[in-house]
């Protein structure tokens, strides 16, 4: 579509290689789900004669590693708590649904985001270089600075095709700015499936996103929340939109609307967890080895690329070895990648 | 790029050493499935009866109590479209089969069937030579080590490493040392057990049970087609997990157990939920039978089954 439409624009030429065009639009590792490539990204790069890179290769494989770990050893073992807890609603406490909706946020950002790495991974594995769609989400200050960190690749697309479109001539006005990201983020949430839910999930991250741009002033400076949530300390900023995403996370998640305020609204009366046990299973002890690898390895694409240029080869190879056995020994039970459906 | 070759082949071939090993030791334990695959192979021409569900049928029957031959194809976790698959599979070599014995307890119409990743595909392909899949089969599609590390890897310790094994299997494949459960552990004690946590769905899911039903029918109308006697069974569940029970979701199955003795006339029921005979000490946990519960139940299976040649 965006081929289609920057071609219209006369933002991209149209190619005449049929079998360049066939390629781009079949490239199976993110034909699935993503990373949503633009054709001025992906089909040059068809045009361009290809050389083995033996570095690039290598980056691949441990890419690829990196997301098998994160979708079969975390995301399918805290599927298997989050399924548990969901399951029932009616029978948990407070505790265990506010514990079940952070860890399926784990759940879904390890299942897409390692999909994402595998993709990435297996394109460059054939001299393909695609963009990067996660970058460490649960660490954003706010809820407008987590769009840009989850699902970097589908926020630039409807930023591009919606948003850019619908404030070009009001480009200073909070209010029209305001309608276009409630199209934006309608949209997005409508992507992800024909229901209720997603419409909200969308429409409640209009509203935060929103909030947290409205401008005001103060000792005659123009201001907003943003602002504030970048001054503030890291730890109180992280977990305010840590908090929100979660909320967002119970519509993604629950079966209907209905279910979905059943559900925060019992996590608001706390009522108590009779059999609330916050490690179901050891396994759920990899949501914090992942968040605290991310977290050191920050600055680099991914934790293996860290240990690249800080280890030896003996110690490198091991740290693999140890991954590999993670992934043989501690896999979950076979779940579908859940963006999939979409 | 020769050079990325040879990296990665004394990368991998460590791996690859090690998984060929491990599935070698898997497959060289005797587990519940491979005697259970041997006795189908070795019976399939005198077997008579044939036992679907899941482990709630796994552990409340044990076919040494059943005059006619028997083979108990229930697992834990197994649905219907599991059992109708197995069914349909097994059909051709098990010629003299005449009577399948399904499982439709308090719940089972409200969960969902097993999905495409059912893990036990692997199993069941390697020792029953039944495709679970839907799609032709691949030599690693019966890989068992692989299916479900986990379960397997505990395997290996136990067998090899630990040298433990509480399992005592008869020839049928049924573990005749189960009693250590929930029950025995509270010394079978009235107010401990009525104290402790009781795992119950009581979540009604009108989508999943519509089509579960609908399922259960086809299954029938199978039986039914190949004139085969069916006996639904709901295996005998404790007091404390009885009055748990969410009465729509019991009134609801129970309403399509009536439409179905109408429609059909060779079906009989075994609906043994509250059954008087079984004791909290013939229970291993609230829903589970023990081998004691087993061998009543199974009698009282007989009993059915031999009725169906009157």
């Amino acid at each position: 579509m965006s081929y289609t439409i920057d071609v219209y624009r006369n933002k991209s030429k149209a190619t005449n290689n049929l079998l360049q065009f066939l390629c781009f639009v079949s490239f199976f590792p993110q034909l699935v789900a993503g990373p949503i490539e633009r054709a001025k990204n992906l089909l040059p790069q068809f045009n361009k004669e290809r050389s083995f890179s033996i570095s690039q290769s290598k980056d691949g494989l441990r890419l690829i590693l990196w997301g098998l770990f994160k979708k079969m050893v975390v995301a399918d073992n805290v599927a298997v708590a989050v399924n548990a807890i969901y399951l029932n609603p009616d029978e948990q406490g407070s505790l265990s649904l506010f514990y079940a909706s952070v860890l399926f946020f784990f759940q879904i950002y390890c299942d897409f985001s390692g999909y994402s790495d595998i993709a990435i991974g297996s394109a460059k594995l054939f001299g393909f270089k695609l963009s990067k769609n996660f970058n460490i989400p649960y660490l954003a200050r706010s809820v407008s600075e987590f769009w840009q960190r989850w699902h970097i690749t589908l926020t630039k697309w409807f930023a591009e095709y919606v948003y850019a479109p619908i404030i070009k001539k009001h480009k200073r006005s909070y209010l029209v700015k305001t309608i276009a990201l409630f199209v934006t983020m309608g949209l997005i949430g409508l992507w992800h499936g024909a229901n209720w839910t997603f419409l909200v999930f969308g429409i409640y991250q209009a509203v935060t996103i929103s909030i947290e741009r409205i401008p005001f002033k103060i000792g005659g400076k123009k201001v907003s929340l943003n602002y504030y949530l970048n001054k503030m300390p890291f730890g109180f900023a992280v977990t305010y939109s840590f908090i929100l995403i979660t909320t967002s996370c119970i519509f993604f998640r629950a079966e209907n609307i209905e279910s979905a305020f059943y559900i925060i609204k019992k996590i608001g009366s706390f009522v108590p967890s009779e059999h609330f046990n916050p490690v179901i299973t050891g396994r759920l002890l990899f949501i914090p080895l992942l968040v605290i690898l991310e977290y050191f390895t920050r600055t680099k694409n991914h934790p293996f690329e860290f240990f690249e240029k800080k280890y030896s080869k003996p110690v490198r190879w091991l740290i693999y070895y140890i991954f590999i056995f993670f992934i043989f020994r501690y896999v979950g039970p076979k779940e579908e990648f859940i963006y999939f459906q979409f | 790029m020769l050079k990325f070759i040879k990296y990665n082949l004394w990368f991998f071939i460590p791996i690859i050493i090690i998984f060929i090993l491990l599935e070698v030791l898997v497959v060289n334990i005797p587990t519940n499935f491979s005697i259970i695959g041997n006795y189908l192979d070795k019976n399939q021409q005198t077997i008579e009866v044939a036992t679907f569900g899941s482990s709630q049928v796994k552990n409340a029957i044990n076919p040494v109590y059943i005059d006619k031959e028997t083979i108990n194809l229930a697992s834990t976790m197994q649905h219907h479209n599991t059992d109708f698959k197995l069914l349909k599979q097994t059909r051709g070599r098990l010629s003299n089969l005449k009577v399948v014995v399904f499982e439709v307890s308090y719940s089972h119409f409200e969960i969902g069937h097993n999905s495409k990743y059912y893990w036990k595909s692997n199993v069941f392909l390697k020792y029953y030579d039944v495709n679970l899949l839907d799609r032709v089969s691949f030599p690693s599609d019966s890989l068992l080590f692989i299916s479900h590390p986990g379960y397997f890897s505990k395997l290996l310790a136990d067998t090899y490493i630990r040298k433990i094994s509480s399992i005592k299997n008869n020839k049928y494949g049924y573990n005749e040392n189960r009693y250590k459960g929930k029950f025995k552990k509270l010394n079978y004690d009235a107010t401990a057990i009525s104290n402790s946590y009781v795992k119950i769905n009581l979540r009604a899911n009108t989508k999943i049970f519509n089509y579960n039903v609908a399922f259960f029918y086809k299954m029938l109308d199978y039986c039914q087609q190949e004139n085969l006697q069916v006996i639904i069974i709901s295996p005998p569940t404790h007091y404390n997990y009885n009055k748990l029970r969410n009465s729509f979701i019991l009134k609801r199955r129970d309403s399509v157990l009536a439409e179905i003795s109408e429609k059909y006339n060779n079906v009989s029921f075994l609906i043994a939920e509250q059954d008087p005979d079984f004791t909290a000490r013939k229970f291993w946990n609230e829903n589970h039978l023990n081998p004691d519960g087993a061998k009543l139940f199974s009698k009282k299976l007989n009993k059915i089954i031999n009725q169906l040649d009157e």
